[in-house]
Parts: structure tokens; sequence; C-alpha cells
């Protein structure tokens, strides 16, 4: 059973992420913050993370960039959620070492496609 | 007085002149008469008083001798008594010659001498005939009765001289009185002639500059009170002197002024409203400005609150978003739950708060993108795609609802109308615009999509129609149905809902795919909305279509119906400045 990794600041976003990949079978542990998230990983070691990249204390892109730096967490793909698509932001998302983005609202289907899609293409998590 | 002050004063100075002419003329001439009447005195009166004293010693001498005669008996004195007597005798005749001679005597005078002349004559006569021969011889000492008898002759004599004398005095008196009187008349006359002189001298020049002093005045005080400013002054002198002429010149020199101060008043309300009016001018040119000046801030506030309102708008349509997806999320969770356990009888209910909660969505995207336009913050993304197939999904999306106002649905699209170059997005999210407005204000009608493609040397364009059958639109409504908020159907928006935004941003959004909107109408007959776009646009012909895009700084989000079909960055093509 894989591992999820919810970040995000808002409640009701992380418990609705959780519960519906509670719901499809996934395991799952959620984070409120970028530093939250950095220790969440290291204890859970997930499969795979969700980062929303506005957060307050630590935010999305700066917490990436310091899971990309740990030898430890490298491998495990990070997948952006955001609000607020904009090149600008989504291109900092890349340069952070953010494998791909979801926007808010979230597309269920779309989401759970791209998790899945991750998680089958192992530790390398490239998508074409 | 028609004459000059030169001409007066030479005058004056001839009349000066001539009083003084005649005053010494007259002492010359009192003079003379005074000088003759003392040469007179000296040459005549005291020449003849000299020989008439002289006669009378001569004729004393006489009687005396005649006494001796008498007296003494020798021969020889006799004798050189008759010689004595002889010689007296020659004294006189000298004597009488000389008064004759160089004295004039008046005719009394004459008169009494020529009587002496006689009376000596025949004294003389009677002395030679009668007493000396009577007393040659005699001795004796008596007197003879001859000499008594020349006594009355002697006594007549002494008479007669005596009144010579005394006319001579009383000549002599005369001529004295005569110089005396001659001198004081002249005295008189000269005293007088002077004092008239003086009294004429100075009324003339009291009269003469006294008039010219005036007259001097009178202009003095005239250019004073024209030197005040005081230009109706007029000099009225009478006469023709130059004082006269000074004060007509002056009198012309004052008309003249007036007539320039008239001139120069003239001039000066013309310059004044000259100045006035283009005070006006300055005044309208300042009120222009600052009216220009109050309409450029007007417009600039305008622009803030604009862009206030679009930053407004942004942040509560994100602020409501927020909320709004935590509801949908939560009502997918709980559709998947019902479906998993088995809850099929909430499923329909579920259906409609998601149903309701994405168009609540889609009007706060549309306001969100919206404002995104307004900031020029929207990007665009290009990718190739089929224009049938995006007016297929569009349709797809508008059924159900044209199906719940009981309209007919029809989408004619030729097979070749092909590619397109765009933002299939933007396009998708205009067509859906326009098509759901058809739906929304059409009620048992059709409503027709119809896509062409115009094929051009430079470009294609395609053409989307949407034509209905509905209310229409007022031709007066026409100007502000592309303007944001405003709702053509006021009190029936209520029963159409939406946000009056649809149209605003369908513009905004055709233009900056680089191609426009336009609307025909009638109603009660319905409308058509036609949209051409380019079939191709790239990034250069977007930052073209940016250029007419006065707050576009940036381009494009892409909206929810994008994201559900473009799932990758990397084959996301984005523009930002």
């Amino acid at each position: 059973m894989a591992t999820v990794l919810v970040a995000d600041d808002f409640l009701e976003n992380r418990d609705i992420l959780c519960r519906m990949l509670q719901l499809i079978g996934y395991r799952t542990v959620s984070a409120a913050n970028g530093e939250e998230a950095i220790q969440m990983a290291l204890a859970h070691r997930p499969d795979i993370i969700l980062m929303d990249l506005s957060m307050p204390v630590m935010d999305g892109w700066e917490a990436t960039s310091r899971i990309k730096a740990l030898d430890e967490l490298r491998h495990v793909p990070v997948l952006a959620v955001t609000g607020h698509v904009t090149p600008h932001e989504i291109q900092r998302a890349i340069d952070a070492g953010c494998v791909d983005y979801v926007a808010k609202p979230i597309d269920f289907e779309m989401l759970v496609g791209k998790v899945t899609a991750l998680l089958q293409n192992g530790r390398d998590g490239q998508v074409s | 007085m028609k004459l000059s002050i030169r001409t007066k004063l030479l005058a004056a100075l001839g009349v000066d002149l001539l009083l003084m002419l005649v005053l010494g003329s007259f002492a010359l001439h009192q003079m003379s008469t005074m000088n003759q009447k003392a040469d007179f005195v000296v040459n005549q009166t005291i020449l003849s008083i000299d020989l008439v004293n002289a006669m009378n010693d001569i004729i004393l001498n006489y009687r005396t001798r005649q006494m001796e005669y008498i007296l003494n008996a020798a021969p020889a004195d006799k004798q050189r008594i008759e010689k004595e007597l002889l010689d007296l005798e020659q004294r006189m005749d000298d004597m009488f010659w000389r008064y004759n001679a160089s004295y004039q005597p008046d005719q009394t005078e004459r008169t009494v001498f020529e009587q002496v002349q006689k009376d000596w004559e025949r004294y003389v006569h009677l002395t030679h005939t009668q007493f000396i021969p009577a007393n040659r011889n005699s001795n004796t000492g008596n007197v003879h009765p001859s000499f008594g008898r020349l006594s009355p002759l002697y006594g007549s004599l002494q008479t007669n001289i005596q009144k010579v004398r005394e006319q001579s005095q009383a000549r002599a008196e005369a001529a004295r009185v005569s110089v005396e009187t001659a001198y004081a008349t002249s005295r008189f006359v000269i005293v007088s002639e002077t004092f008239l002189t003086l009294v004429v001298s100075a009324v003339i020049g009291l009269t003469l500059s006294g008039n010219i002093a005036r007259r001097i005045r009178t202009l003095r005080d005239a250019t004073v009170a024209v030197a005040q400013g005081d230009l109706d002054q007029r000099v009225a002198l009478r006469g023709s002197d130059e004082l006269v002429l000074l004060a007509n010149n002056f009198n012309l020199m004052v008309a003249s002024l007036r007539q320039q101060r008239v001139l120069l008043e003239e001039r000066n309300a013309e310059l004044s409203a000259s100045l006035e009016a283009q005070r006006k001018l300055m005044d309208d040119l300042v009120q222009r400005k600052q009216a220009e000046e109050a309409a450029h801030r007007a417009q600039a506030a305008a622009e803030a609150a604009s862009h206030a309102k679009s930053m407004f708008l942004a942040t509560m349509s994100h602020e409501l978003r927020t909320p709004l997806n935590a509801i949908l999320g939560y009502v997918q969770l709980l559709h998947l739950e019902a479906h998993m356990r088995g809850r099929s009888e909430m499923l329909p209910d579920l259906e409609r708060i998601r149903s309701a909660g994405k168009h609540l969505l889609t009007i706060i995207s549309n306001i969100l993108d919206f404002s995104k336009i307004e900031q020029g913050k929207m990007n665009v993304e290009i990718n190739p795609f089929s224009v049938d197939t995006v007016a297929r999904e569009v349709i797809g999306i508008i059924e159900p609802l044209a199906r719940n106002r009981k309209n007919t649905l029809n989408l004619v699209c030729p097979p070749d109308a092909g590619m397109m170059q765009s933002d299939a997005g933007k396009v998708r999210q205009i067509l859906f615009n326009l098509l759901s407005n058809a739906v929304k204000f059409t009620e048992e009608g059709t409503v027709t999509l119809t896509v062409e493609r115009e094929r051009h040397p430079d470009g294609d364009w395609v053409q989307f129609s949407v034509a209905d059958t509905g209310i229409g639109i007022a031709p007066e409504q026409m100007a502000h149905l592309f303007q944001p908020f405003y709702q053509v159907h006021q009190n029936r928006s209520r029963n159409y809902g939406g946000t009056g935004l649809g149209l605003a941003l369908s513009r905004q959004l055709c233009r900056l795919l680089g191609g426009d909107i336009r609307v025909t109408s009638e109603v009660g007959r319905g409308s058509v909305f036609t949209v051409r776009l380019p079939a191709c646009i790239d990034a250069a012909h977007t930052a073209d279509v940016r250029l007419d895009f006065a707050h576009s700084a940036h381009y494009g989000i892409p909206d929810e119906h994008r994201i559900t079909t473009t799932s990758s960055l990397h084959t996301t093509t984005s523009i930002s400045a």
C-alpha cells in the first residue's frame, strides 16, 4: 500500500484529499506547512508527495527544494497543488523539483490518474 | 491792441524818446533865450548904463569947468579951461557915437536920449556963443548972467540923463526878470515834463508789462492745468501779438493733445479689450487645461478605481473559490462514498449540489478572468486543435441546458473546418458563453452554432455564428451589450441568471485571440452573435493584439475548462510578458 503525503495549510483541503485517497486505497499522512512536510516525509517515507505551494512557515517551493536536497527523499516525486496557476509559479515549482502540477479546484479523477501514473513509473517518477 | 509786443515796447520807447526830445529842445530853447537875455544885459544894458554914467560925469565936469572959468581970472587958466571944455565936448561926442553905435534902445529911451543930445548941443552952443565970450575978459569973479541962462538947460540935461539911466536900468531889470521868468518856466516845464515822462513811461511800462504778465500768467496757469492732465483748457487772449500767437498755438497744441488723448484712450480701450480677450482666452486655455488635467485625473482615478475593482474582484474571487472548492471537494467525497457504500438515493441531491457549485465556480471564474484581462494578467496558450471537436464539446456541454428550456440545438460545421492554432480553452469559453446566453434567452426556439472557414492568402479565418430565435435585443441596448456587468434584461436577470460579464469577457477573449465579435438582433425575432478569429495565431500575433489591449501586461491563466484538457506542463505553450 502506497503512502501519500498531503501538505496543505487548509484543513478542509487536507481532509478531502486524504479521505479521497484513503477511499481508493492509499495510506495518507498530512502536513500543514513545508517544514512539517519535510519532518513527516522523513518520518513516514511516503511514495509520493502532494505539495501545496502557498503555505505559511515554509512554502511549497522551499520545502520541495529541501526535499530534493536530501538523499533519503530525493527520489520521492513531488506533485504541486496550487490555486495560483501562473506560468511563473509553475516554472518556479518545476525549478524547485516538482514533477507536475494539479490546479485547484482539484479534479479528483485527474489527480488519481496522475498519482497512479507517477507511482507506476517507480522511483524515477518522470512523466513524458 | 493789434500790435506785437516788440512794436509796443518800441512804441513805448519811442514815446519816451519823443518826450525826452521835446524836453531837451525846450530846455535848449529856454537856455538860448536866457543866454540872449544875459548877453543883452551884459552887452547892452551894462554898457548903456556905463555910457550914461560917463555922460553924466562929463556933464558935471563941464559945469564944474564953467564954474572954474568964471572963478579964475587969469587968462592962462581961462585958456586951459577952454581947452578942457573942448576936450570934454570931444569926449561927449565920442560917448554919443559909442552909444549910438553899440546900443539899440527902445523908442522911449531913444526919444529921451535924442533930447539929451539936442540939449547938450544947445548947451555947448550957448556956452561957446554966449558964456565964453561973456566971461573971457571978466575977472571980477562975478557970475555972468549967461551962466544963469544955461542952468535950465543943464537941469533938463540932468533930468533926461537920469531918465535914460532909469530906462537902461529898467531894461536891465526887465531882462533880469525875463531871465528869471525863463528860468522858472524852464524849471517848471523840465520838472513837469520829466514827471510827465516818468508817469507816461510808468503807465506804458506798467500797462504793457502788466498786460504781458497777466497773459503770461493765464498761459502759465493753462500749461500747469494741462500738465496736470486737464486738456479742456482753452486760453482766450485778445489781440494779435506774440502772446496771442503763443496762446493760439497753445490752444492748437492742447486740441491736438486732446485729440491724441482721445485716440490714445480709444487705443487704450482697444488694447484693454484685446487684453481682456487675451485674458479670457488665457482663462479659457487655463480652464481647458484644468479641465484636461481634471479629465486626466478623473481618467487616472477611474483607471485606478477600475484596477482596484479588478484587484478586489480577483481577491474576492479567490477568497470565494477557496471555500467553494472545499464544498465541491466534500460533495465529490460524499458522492464517491455514497457510490462505494451503495447509498445511491443520495446521488441525485449530491449531483445537484455539485452542479450548482460548478455554476457558481464558473461565475466566479468569469469574474476572475475578466479582472485578469482588465489587469492584463491573462495568458494565451497556443495549441493546435480541431475546430469541429471544440464545437462539438461545447454543444455537448450546452445540450442539457438547451433541453431544459425546450430549445432545439443545431451545429452546422462543414467537414473542411479544419484545425486552428490558437487557445482552445478560450475559444471554448467564448462559444460556451455565447451558447449559454442564446439558450438562456430563448424558449421553445432554435439555437444554431454555425462554423465557417474563410480562406485568405495571408491566413484563414474561422467564423462562429450563434443564432437564436429568442427575445432579441433593442437597438439602444446594443451599444452597452459588451460592457462589463451590463445586463440587457435587467428585470429578467433574476430569471436568466448570469453575472453580466459573459459578453464583455467573450469580446475581451476574442480580441485577445486576434479577432472580434459583433451582433445583429431584432427584438422578438432573435439575435446573431458572430465571432471571427484568425485560424492561426502565434506569439508575435498575440503580441500585436496585446498592443491593442491597453491593460495587457500579461496574458492568460488556464481556466478550469482548459485544465481538464491540458494536463501536462510540457505540452503547454504559454506566453508571458
